[in-house]
């Protein structure tokens, strides 16, 4: 199948009381249509960003979204309105993305109403039973305020909303985090189910290198508003390139009894005005001159496996260890 | 190796009581905690998880919350009759307690140093202000954060060396049994595979008891010896990790594992647990868990099942 998203040096720059922060700085990629893309990374690393500037949520402050063809960058705010028809989101937090005062059908319906508005109403009535039927919700919900609902079932009316315009396209972002596990292995699976279903292309985005694991067929992994590395779901978890890419999965407490890992030093340092070269560079034990020198631009190392790390030919297969 | 009990849970019912309603937090727990050894609580929101690890601590918000039988027997005292003094002198020396949120845990409007002296002196008042200092300054470096932010505020550090701080809070008393409810829960993976080394290689170097409680079942497997699984205020299974990982005995803990996408087996479909926690001010008959159960008989509609086994428990009927 095609190429249905394009990603074209994206970037977007705060403005901040002391200096410029680089939420998302210089991101590339493309999605496959029916594919989906996880993007994984830690909290401010701009992954989040990155989905928000990619339907126009958040202005982008430079670069090109590609989507089915047209450039939705340059499109005034009337098109951008009707793209977004075919281009959605799901937000973390069912607790906030849901109008209180509004019933799950009137939520479920608002999308009709703007899009289709020459629906009637008994059309529009089963359309919303026939969503609501898709996510698994019973009928006898109807009427339901969210407040009556807990968090994974608030989820599957955030996710009929989505769907009652048909998307091709949704950006996930941390779906399922503020579920519980037996919870959230339901969403997963609903996500899954429909994308087969209805043919959709997802970006989800999450902190939970399993739950994406679970979900990608790519995956992306970003720190400090940079991709560090772009590969098939393969290849990062059986090859990581980026330093990063293999202290992010070490990190992870693993349910195997047992299992040695290693501990990244450091924190992640602020994205305001960084320094030239390798932004990862004050926590990674592999660090030479040649990583400050200056900025290491993401390169394909090997067909469809993109990483930018100045030293991953010498580093690889190397034990992550830190000289004291 | 683990030595003699130093707490021991008996039999615990925390209900918290409204007009309309009472929710039954916690029915019936039973657990023990030797010295040095260190055990996971894990469950879902609602099992009853912070309500143990409160009860033990005194600190079960009164009202609405109501201790209605049970022991908790620390040392061999039973706490439950203790006054509010001597609960204050139990804390912080016999009992510590971190919590989830890092954020929250620390006064904003003073800073760190300050904060942790006045736990300090409060424990130990012979010790003079510049003893005191250099204590919680020694303490400090310990779990990496420098001495020289002892005079900054919380707002100055990040949420991984606010955690350190807590801790540090935590440990200087040197209490014999830590209570870390969520202590990670709130941080990035990065960081909280640094703050979990911390707290193991504490433990470690002074002997103490752990009581970890979080959902996460790996935290557990990398820090634990014991676990506990707890589903709408009871215990339903309790063991070694390795024997509770590898020999799950209680449809519930089964659900769990299922549910969890691992990163070493792809494409696995997840297998969820139907439906929904029961809520604790209407719990169904039986066992708690029937509703939800792919492996029900009749018998789990009208009895609460024993517990079987023995070292290695869980309660269910199969």
């Amino acid at each position: 199948m095609g190429t249905l998203l394009e990603v074209k040096h994206l970037n977007k720059h705060f403005n901040v009381a002391s200096g410029t922060l680089f939420a998302v700085d210089n991101v590339s990629f493309s999605i496959d249509e029916g594919n989906t893309l996880g993007i994984v990374g830690e909290s401010g690393c701009g992954k989040s960003t990155l989905g928000r500037a990619i339907l126009r949520l958040h202005e982008p402050t430079s670069g090109r979204v590609i989507f089915d063809g047209m450039d939705v960058t340059s499109f005034n705010d009337e098109e951008m309105r009707q793209m977004r028809r075919h281009m959605q989101i799901i937000f973390q937090d069912p607790y906030s993305s849901l109008n209180p005062r509004l019933t799950i059908s009137q939520s479920i319906e608002e999308p009709l109403r703007v899009f289709q508005k020459y629906m009637g109403d008994r059309e529009r009535k089963a359309r919303v039973e026939e969503l609501m039927e898709l996510v698994g919700l019973s009928a006898r919900s109807y009427n339901a305020y969210p407040h009556e609902f807990d968090g994974g079932r608030r989820q599957r009316v955030v996710i009929a909303r989505t769907l009652a315009v048909n998307p091709k396209f949704v950006v996930c972002d941390e779906p399922v985090s503020a579920l519980d596990v037996s919870v959230q292995a339901q969403i997963l699976n609903l996500m899954v189910d429909l994308r087969e279903k209805m043919g959709l292309t997802y970006i989800f985005i999450s902190h939970d290198l399993s739950v994406v694991r679970y979900i990608s067929d790519n995956v992306g992994v970003m720190y400090m508003g940079q991709m560090v590395e772009f590969a098939s779901k393969k290849d990062i978890f059986d090859d990581p390139a980026h330093p990063y890419t293999h202290a992010l999965m070490s990190a992870i407490p693993s349910i195997e009894v047992g299992r040695r890992r290693m501990i990244l030093k450091g924190e992640i340092v602020s994205p305001i005005n960084p320094k030239p070269g390798c932004r990862f560079s004050a926590r990674c034990p592999f660090v030479k001159e040649v990583c400050v020198a200056r900025d290491v631009p993401i390169e394909e190392i090997a067909p469809g496996h993109y990483c930018a790390c100045a030293r991953h030919k010498e580093i690889k297969g190397l034990p992550f260890v830190y000289a004291n | 190796m683990p030595g003699n009990v130093i707490l021991e849970i008996k039999n615990l019912h925390v209900y918290y009581l409204t007009e309309t309603e009472t929710a039954k937090a916690v029915r019936g727990v039973n657990l023990e905690i030797r010295a040095g050894e260190s055990v996971g609580l894990v469950g879902e929101t609602g099992a009853g998880k912070t309500t143990t690890c409160l009860s033990v601590m005194r600190l079960v918000p009164d009202p609405p919350g109501v201790i209605v039988d049970g022991e908790i027997n620390f040392k061999g005292e039973n706490l439950i009759f203790a006054d509010e003094k001597r609960c204050r002198a139990i804390r912080g020396e016999g009992i510590s307690m971190i919590f989830q949120d890092p954020m929250t845990a620390l006064n904003p409007v003073m800073t760190v140093g300050e904060q942790l002296m006045e736990v300090v002196r409060e424990h130990n008042k012979k010790l003079s202000k510049a003893e005191a200092k250099a204590l919680v300054i020694r303490s400090l470096e310990r779990v990496g954060v420098k001495g020289d932010r002892f005079n900054d505020y919380p707002h100055q550090f990040s949420g991984g060396m606010k955690q350190r701080v807590i801790i540090t809070m935590a440990l200087l008393c040197e209490p014999e049994l830590l209570i870390a409810d969520e202590p990670t829960t709130a941080l990035d993976v990065t960081i909280q595979a640094q703050v979990l080394d911390i707290i193991r290689g504490l433990q470690r170097e002074t002997g103490a008891s752990m009581l970890l409680v979080t959902h996460d079942l790996g935290v557990v497997a990398e820090t634990c010896d014991r676990v506990a699984i707890m589903y709408a205020g009871n215990i339903v299974e309790l063991g070694t990790v390795k024997e509770v990982f590898r020999n799950k005995r209680h449809p519930y803990t089964e659900g769990l594992f299922n549910s969890i996408p691992r990163l070493e087996n792809e494409n696995r479909r997840l297998m969820p647990i139907d439906g929904l926690p029961p809520n604790p001010a209407d719990l169904p008959e039986g066992c708690a868990f029937h509703p939800r159960c792919r492996r029900r008989l009749p018998i789990c509609e009208r009895e609460a099942p024993p517990m079987k086994g023995e070292g290695h428990i869980y309660a269910c009927h199969l």
